[in-house]
């Protein structure tokens, strides 16, 4: 820190409180946003009905890489991980109950993480809206693309197994 | 199946040997404390990713190495199968400081890298030690490790299922503390006893069926060495209860099943401890000699024989599930027997394609020195082979 320009040190100094001054959460979607709401929750074109619920902000990033999610995104800040505290009321449930509620919304989409706990989270939330009548998906699990059969593991050929589809 | 080479470097008290096996009876012959076990421990390894008697990885590397800048050591061996042919490697990483390595164990099975998990049984094996009479007379735990050591190396399904079961009662564990504290609501648990009865299913099926298996063997070999003076029993008894004589087998829909009916009798209390009261990892087997429990009431002589029988079964089993014969590894059980029922063990392991025995007292057992195939002198961490006397 010593070694460099001082304006550097002082568009750093400034970066770090931006983050802690213009950084909030979107009230909708609960990703972090510097506008509330989010870009996301203002652009018209995307559908609506359509919520995918992820764990964290940045898987957000990653999906919406993939380019192939036209819908609304729900941030958990979690997932249900008993061994470190984290109940429902500690991940952010209600706020998409709510969202449901509202009556917009067709189809959920589980994104958690395909871990014990990210399954944990998905059933919650699955029985915690099917008596709402909202459709409630999860994501594929199954081959990475260009993978090699030999090099994958057994687990994950198991599941793909399971996951088959009719061609 | 059998391997037909073997080489390890800068594992335990060996810095480099390479050792070709031959098909039938291989011994090894040496002093105390100059590799035997080291290598039977090594081919067990190799077969089941798991020592039978370190506690750490750092424990399997050769001592003087163990502060180098690579402390790795290394299993290699070339083994022929009705499977096809299996070249494995395994290598032990121990204690690192740079954080581009981590320690722990790497697998190659054929040249691919393979998770741990997923190389256990590609070489099956059955290992005889001295301490097998804990089988008989020692805690649960004990009978468990029996169990589950045979299993997950012939049952891939079995092994998933044990690792998830662990993760899935530390998770429902400290959950069930939360709802002790009020953290927490008992319909939370939904998804975890679901999970949890799953895995239980699974578990315990195969270890209903494998005992199935052992108990017949167990009985035959046990009147065989004894020449028709005793008699062992061997009884699958889950934690959840309810296996009657009378219960025709049950498949692992039904073990689920009355797996969740448990959990749901236990709720309360297990909500007052804190913790999962019923499951595989509370499951036992009884082995009874002459009709009475072999812990209090058997004599050192019977429960030994037992745990030879029990061996002799596990052995039987891997065949019959493989249909392929397992390596065969008895680490210095033999002396300590009598000439017959030393006979008896050996007459039956003719069978097998391949035997390594270990001895520190050839002179006690010159029945097996005429025997086998392959004869050995191992040394301060060298094998050297001999013929003749």
């Amino acid at each position: 820190m010593l070694r460099v320009p001082e304006h550097e040190a002082a568009e750093l100094a400034s970066a770090i409180l931006d983050v802690k001054q213009k950084i909030r959460f979107c009230s909708i979607c609960l990703n972090i946003t510097e506008s509330d709401p989010c870009s996301f929750c203002r652009d018209e074109s995307r559908d609506a009905g359509l919520i995918c619920v992820v764990e964290q902000p940045l898987d957000i990033i990653a999906l919406d890489r993939a380019a192939a999610f036209k819908g609304r995104y729900h941030v958990l800040h979690g997932c249900l991980n008993p061994l470190e505290g984290l109940g429902p009321d500690q991940i952010h449930v209600r706020e998409l109950l709510t969202r449901v509620k509202e009556g917009q919304v067709r189809e959920v989409i589980m994104a958690t993480n395909p871990s014990l706990e990210g399954e944990a989270t998905a059933m919650y939330v699955q029985r915690l809206l099917s008596p709402l009548g909202v459709r409630v998906t999860r994501l594929a699990r199954g081959l990475p693309s260009g993978a090699d059969l030999e090099y994958i593991d057994d687990v994950t050929l198991a599941r793909a197994l399971e996951g088959r589809q009719d061609l | 199946m059998h391997i037909f080479e073997l080489r390890l470097s800068n594992y335990r008290n060996y810095a480099q040997t390479t050792v070709r096996l031959d098909r039938g009876l291989n011994l090894f012959v040496g002093e105390n404390a100059q590799g035997k076990s080291n290598l039977l421990e090594a081919i067990y390894l190799l077969s089941t990713l798991r020592s039978s008697r370190a506690s750490t990885d750092a424990d399997l590397v050769r001592r003087d190495i163990l502060d180098s800048e690579f402390p790795i050591a290394r299993l290699e061996c070339q083994v022929e199968r009705s499977a096809g042919n299996l070249h494995l490697e395994v290598a032990i990483v121990g204690r690192t400081t740079d954080p581009q390595h981590r320690a722990g164990k790497r697998v190659r099975v054929n040249g691919l890298p393979k998770r741990a998990s997923d190389a256990v049984g590609q070489l099956s094996s059955v290992l005889f030690t001295t301490l097998d009479i804990d089988i008989v007379a020692g805690p649960p735990l004990l009978r468990r490790r029996y169990l589950d050591m045979m299993v997950s190396q012939v049952d891939r399904g079995y092994l998933r299922a044990m690792q998830k079961y662990q993760r899935v009662v530390q998770q429902r564990n400290s959950l069930l503390k939360r709802i002790a504290e009020r953290q927490a609501s008992s319909s939370e648990l939904s998804f975890w006893d679901q999970e949890l009865a799953h895995a239980s299913g699974t578990i315990m099926h195969a270890r209903a069926e494998a005992l199935g298996h052992v108990a017949v063997q167990a009985a035959f070999h046990m009147d065989r060495l004894s020449d028709g003076q005793d008699s062992v029993s061997v009884t699958y008894r889950p934690s959840i209860g309810g296996l009657d004589e009378s219960d025709s087998p049950i498949d692992d829909t039904e073990w689920t099943s009355r797996m969740l009916r448990a959990l749901e009798s236990l709720r309360a209390r297990e909500i007052g401890a804190g913790s999962t009261l019923a499951g595989p990892h509370r499951d036992d087997f009884h082995v009874e000699i002459n009709g009475f429990s072999a812990g209090p009431h058997a004599s050192r002589a019977q429960q030994r024989t037992a745990a030879l029988a029990l061996r002799l079964a596990e052995a039987s089993y891997l065949r019959k599930v493989l249909a392929d014969d397992p390596v065969v590894l008895l680490d210095d059980v033999l002396s300590e027997l009598d000439a017959r029922r030393r006979r008896g063990v050996l007459e039956f392991l003719d069978s097998f394609q391949q035997t390594l025995i270990t001895t520190a007292d050839p002179d006690r057992v010159r029945d097996i020195m005429t025997r086998a195939a392959g004869r050995f002198v191992v040394q301060a961490g060298a094998i050297t082979r001999f013929e003749g006397e």
